[in-house]
């Protein structure tokens, strides 16, 4: 599992936002879109986000967070989208959009691409009306993982909030931005990943200088497919070893130490793999499979209370033509 | 022969050779390969083929059809990279016949041009009459996979079995070549501490064979000995719940016979799976077949290092008579101390699909996922096989 792309995009006194993302069509790809807005106005302020679409197919809300302040209102949205390209069956560039019922201040858009992904942890926020710092737990239950979090403070004019700007405790920060200084209702965004190797509770936090609003949404993320250590030699090869008969006699030799390897002539030549190079073929309707293993003191594969594996086993085949058809 | 879909698929270039834009096929005859009769295996157990098909090359251009030309070698050079162990994405070569019954194209890895030889020849001339650039009769020769792959079929076990189960799945059609297969052997839960090594074996009945299924596994019960005796050691998940055990102060040397087998093929493996419980008696051990004729094996060697169970390859003896009905495995102890236990034996019948796939060890048993073990061929996408431990979800 790993991040795969960072990517933001902002714009000032809008209604939506699209932007163009290129997809990897590596398997478990998902990405992590956090949408940050803010209208500030002195009769209404009111805001709703009315759609948030990645290649026209909208994309599923984890999380959402509001935020009010003397005239202004902040929102910030975390959607997902998983398999985006769909096995192949999508584009690998596709536009991400969210639209709003209304203009707005601003709108920023951080978007996270994630590959490898198996599953996803329970989203948790954290806001603040006045702080110079702001952190979130999150409790990973399954590992290996990746955090992902975003967040913003309000910018202030004539802060040095945003230089100042940094992730602390577990966070790693993947980028920041600004959405402009001119106004008050702007924003300094932020998002930051953590890795969690173990199953555990890590702190994504990041800390400023002066007092401002703020808020954090966080998620863990889990998987993926893992290649083990040690299982990556090779089919073994199929060396037959023995004694050779003729004519009924036996011409049985005694191998004293190494065993010496010989091909029997008189057995129809068989698929030998020098190098792991070769791969499983079957032809038959019914595939027989036995998996002789042991585990530790015990005979047989055993779970983790050492009662005897029940295993399954599932066959894929691709049929193969010697001409067209 | 006519064609609805003949086409090189590179990452970023797809080759239409029927398009009648920049390409127009003007002759084609598809090689044909056969079993690699090598010892040696490369891959696939059929021949690598070169083809050449000539082609007209167009353009609305003279720069379109340049451009045309040079996307072939493009791709062309990209497989050649692929075959070169380059991290790029395999080319295929994808084809279906005008009227053909299949859903989709077959499609077959590219690996680069033949030999030495140039992978594009062209000709002197430069058609550029009546607008419309040309340059005509382009060989385009390469090599391929000589199997062509088709559709995908995945089976699996209607319900999990207690390993070490001989599982069969039923692929709803047998087919005519031997096709790239993979496996997936799933159930391993979290923290299962799976694997103290061994072997994953797997058979089948060829089309054009009669013989059956051709994995047997015998316990203590379907064993007979006259030095060996039978313990109940299914406090350690003893399969059959016994095992047979020679205790070398009694029996410096024994002989474990299993009658009977009636496998009518030409070679077998045969698996043990074994227990040293001493520190310093090793044992050897080697298989015999008899019945029609006698076929021996070479000693191999049962080292003191470990006192836990294990599995080991025996041998693969083999004769011309085409069966063998009973098998032995023969022991010698290295002192006249310690005992050997031996819980069952595996015997593999050799068709030319059946395979032994060797399983290291692995501890997992800090691991919280639910894991699947894969043997994949990966036909059309790596120049190996692989197998892995695969994170799973439930």
């Amino acid at each position: 599992m790993q991040i795969y792309s960072v990517s933001t995009s902002s714009i000032k006194a809008a209604t939506s936002r699209s932007v163009q993302i290129d997809l990897p069509t590596d398997g478990g790809t998902r990405v992590y879109v956090f949408v940050h807005a803010g209208r500030a106005s002195s009769t209404d302020t009111s805001f709703v986000l009315l759609s948030a679409t990645l290649g026209g197919q909208a994309m599923s809300l984890v999380t959402s967070l509001t935020q009010t302040s003397s005239n202004r209102l902040y929102r910030e949205y975390l959607y997902e989208v998983i398999d985006p390209v769909d096995g192949g069956g999508n584009p690998t560039t596709q536009t991400l959009t969210v639209l709003f019922n209304r203009s707005v201040n601003l709108i920023g858009l951080t978007t996270i691409i994630v590959t490898g992904v198996v599953e996803r942890g329970a989203a948790v926020s954290d806001s603040a009306d006045n702080n110079n710092s702001i952190d979130v737990d999150v409790t990973t239950t399954l590992f290996p993982g990746i955090i992902l979090a975003g967040g913003h403070i309000r910018r202030r004019l004539d802060s040095g909030n945003y230089d100042s700007l940094a992730a602390t405790d577990d966070a790693v920060q993947l980028v920041k931005y600004s959405t402009g200084t001119a106004d008050f209702v702007d924003l300094n965004i932020f998002a930051g990943s953590a890795v969690a190797d173990a199953a555990a509770t890590y702190t994504m936090g990041w800390e400023w200088a002066d007092n401002d609003l703020t808020a954090l949404i966080a998620v863990p993320l889990y998987g993926a497919v893992e290649v083990a250590e040690a299982e990556l030699s090779a089919i073994d090869p199929e060396v037959v070893i023995g004694t050779a008969t003729l004519d009924g006699l036996l011409a049985e030799a005694e191998f004293s130490g190494v065993d010496p390897e010989v091909i029997l002539g008189s057995i129809p030549p068989v698929q030998v793999s020098g190098d792991g190079r070769l791969y499983l073929s079957t032809s038959a309707q019914n595939i027989t499979v036995l998996l002789l293993a042991t585990a530790g003191e015990l005979w047989t594969i055993a779970d983790a209370a050492d009662a005897v594996e029940q295993l399954g086993l599932t066959v894929t085949r691709r049929k193969g033509y010697l001409t067209p058809l | 022969m006519s064609y609805s879909v003949l086409e090189l698929v590179g990452k970023n270039l797809t080759i239409n050779l029927l398009d009648g834009v920049n390409y127009a096929l003007v002759q084609w005859a598809p090689s044909v390969s056969a079993r690699d009769r090598s010892l040696l295996g490369n891959y696939s157990p059929y021949l690598n083929v070169s083809e050449v098909l000539t082609v007209n090359v167009f353009g609305e251009s003279v720069t379109e059809a340049l451009q045309a030309l040079d996307d072939i070698n493009i791709v062309l050079e990209q497989a050649e990279a692929w075959s070169l162990g380059d991290a790029v994405e395999p080319v295929l070569m994808r084809v279906q016949m005008l009227g053909s019954s299949l859903d989709e194209p077959l499609e077959a890895v590219v690996l680069g041009r033949p030999g030495d030889e140039s992978p594009m020849m062209l000709q002197p001339s430069f058609n550029q009459d009546l607008l419309i650039y040309e340059i005509s009769n382009v060989e385009i020769r390469l090599v391929r996979r000589g199997l062509w792959l088709g559709e995908e079929v995945e089976r699996s076990l209607s319900s999990a079995l207690t390993n070490p189960a001989v599982m069969t799945v039923n692929m709803g059609e047998r087919v005519n070549r031997l096709s790239p297969t993979t496996l997936r052997v799933t159930g391993f839960g979290p923290g299962t501490p799976m694997i103290g090594g061994g072997f994953l074996l797997v058979s089948g009945t060829p089309a054009a064979s009669s013989q059956g299924r051709n994995i047997g596994i015998y316990g203590a019960a379907s064993m007979s000995s006259s030095e060996f005796d039978v313990e109940d050691d299914s406090a350690n998940n003893a399969h059959f719940d016994d095992i047979l055990q020679i205790d070398a102060a009694a029996h410096a040397t024994g002989t474990i016979l299993i009658p009977g087998i009636y496998a009518e093929v030409s070679r077998i493996s045969i698996f043990a799976a074994v227990r040293n419980n001493s520190t310093t008696t090793t044992w050897r051990v080697r298989a015999k077949s008899t019945g029609y004729v006698t076929a021996v094996g070479g000693w191999r060697t049962i080292d003191a290092l470990s006192q836990d169970p294990r599995i080991i390859y025996v041998g693969t003896p083999a004769n011309q008579s085409g069966a063998h009905i009973n098998v032995a495995l023969e022991f010698v102890a290295s002192a006249n101390s310690g005992t050997l236990d031996v819980n069952y034996v595996v015997v593999l019948g050799h068709d030319p699909s059946t395979r032994h796939v060797t399983i290291r060890a692995g501890d997992y048993s800090a691991e919280s996922f639910p894991r699947a073990l894969v043997v994949a061929d990966r036909a059309t996408t790596h120049r190996t096989p692989l197998i892995y431990i695969e994170t799973v979800t439930e």
